[in-house]
């Protein structure tokens, strides 16, 4: 048979016999196929991490406007619900720095309206000017102070100071508490009592970043109960403080 | 005499060309769909995302700068939460020493004092009780005794550690309550 009668395609002869248009058509097919595979492959397949990558990223910027919109409905509601006066409160129920004289000066207000006398009283700490001024920045927790206290009464009267305590400002925690009979009124009236017990007193030495985020943080309705149970809690009145340091201040040097 | 049937044959080549032009068609149109496809895919897929992305960093701007701008706020919640965990977390540890108080003057009867209370053992709280004669001290004991079948009584047991008469002649009756 004469090389010329047979057919050529892309240069190669083919059997005789055989379709050459079909085999053209074949091979052009599988060409496409594997051109446009290779083309998947080396660029859009590896665009798949990229894209992976991207949805990612828009899912994470969702969570992000998602708890920045929930940390901004928690502080409209904080501001809508909870009264600047309660803030206030709360804020005396563990204050910022330890105050020996106003929780003295509390006690003494307490010990008043309970009928109770306070006879002897070990409280320390306190800071100078100086010290006051220096920010505390790391999270230290709750700083506790432990006072002595030791108060006389009737039995009932030691019974509601201690009641009152309970839900007066600062917080305080009572422990070791005993009662002690110190006189015995001979008219078989009330014989006194003399109460001993140690109070903690707290103080939060915190300073907060007004750019701290609030999540995670949220005040739940329990939180919000507690804030309105401590607005409720009675606390020596500002008016008082201030007749009483000026009126210490007065004492201490002499002046009248 | 051997008969070939060439129009099967013919028949038959006919239709494995045909079958194999169809293949080549679905090939062909196949891949540049699959291609297509994907490639639309994958382009609308980034061009969302991206508009997406930059809709969700501006919303993001904007919320940051209305957050910072509640700075004070931001202060005050926080402070009010920190206070409010600690004064859970304080009141949780309480013990109801007024609760325990008032049970235990409610076992006084009115010719008896409370002389002492002490709670410093751990579940017991140790008290004692003035009288000046022993049928005050036996009133003291039947009014335990009435006090204890009441549902609300806080204590598991009571018990007398001691009685001592001293000079002035009263009595001091010593007693340990379990809490329940």
């Amino acid at each position: 048979m004469a090389l010329e009668d047979k057919q050529k395609v892309f240069g190669f002869y083919l059997p005789s016999g055989a379709d050459a248009e079909l085999f053209k058509q074949s091979v052009l097919a599988y060409i496409t196929a594997i051109f446009l595979g290779l083309i998947f492959l080396i660029f859009i397949f590896p665009k798949f991490s990229d894209l992976t990558v991207i949805s990612n990223e828009v899912s994470n910027l969702r969570k992000k406007v998602n708890t920045m919109n929930k940390t901004l409905d928690a502080l409209d509601s904080f501001k809508a619900n909870v009264p600047e006066s309660s803030i206030n409160t709360v804020f005396k129920a563990i204050p910022l720095s330890f105050d020996p004289g106003y929780i003295l000066l509390s006690l003494r207000k307490l010990a008043q309206d309970n009928k109770v006398s306070l006879t002897n009283y070990s409280l320390s700490g306190g800071k100078t000017i100086e010290e006051d001024k220096k920010v505390v920045k790391n999270n230290i927790g709750v700083a506790r102070h432990l006072i002595k206290l030791e108060i006389s009464g009737s039995p009932l009267n030691l019974i509601s100071f201690v009641e009152n305590l309970d839900k007066y400002l600062p917080v305080a925690s009572v422990s070791n508490l005993s009662i002690s009979e110190v006189s015995k009124i001979l008219f078989k009236t009330t014989a006194d009592s003399k109460l001993s017990m140690e109070l903690t007193y707290y103080h939060l030495p915190v300073s907060i970043d007004g750019k701290s985020s609030i999540e995670g943080k949220y005040l739940d309705l329990k939180d919000l109960d507690m804030i309105r149970t401590i607005s409720s809690y009675s606390k020596l009145e500002d008016s008082f403080v201030s007749t009483q340091s000026s009126e210490i201040k007065q004492n201490l040097f002499g002046l009248e | 005499m051997i008969k070939i049937n060439l129009i099967k044959q013919r028949s038959t080549k006919y239709k494995k060309a045909e079958f194999i032009r169809r293949l080549n068609l679905s090939i062909v149109f196949g891949s540049v769909g699959l291609f297509i496809a994907v490639s639309l895919y994958m382009s609308s897929v980034f061009l969302y995302m991206t508009f997406a992305a930059n809709a969700l960093k501006k919303d993001l701007k904007g919320l940051e700068t209305a957050y910072l701008g509640r700075a004070t706020e931001v202060v005050s919640y926080l402070r009010t939460k920190q206070i409010i965990t600690n004064v859970n977390e304080i009141q949780s540890k309480r013990f109801h020493y007024k609760d325990f108080l008032l049970a235990i003057y409610k076992l006084f009867p009115e010719k008896a004092r409370l002389a002492s209370v002490d709670f410093s053992q751990q579940g017991v709280i140790s008290f004692s009780a003035r009288v000046d004669s022993i049928s005050d001290y036996e009133v003291v004991l039947s009014k335990i005794d009435s006090e204890s079948k009441k549902d609300d009584f806080k204590f598991k047991e009571i018990a007398l550690k001691s009685l001592v008469r001293d000079k002035t002649g009263s009595l001091l009756a010593n007693l340990e309550a379990i809490i329940k």
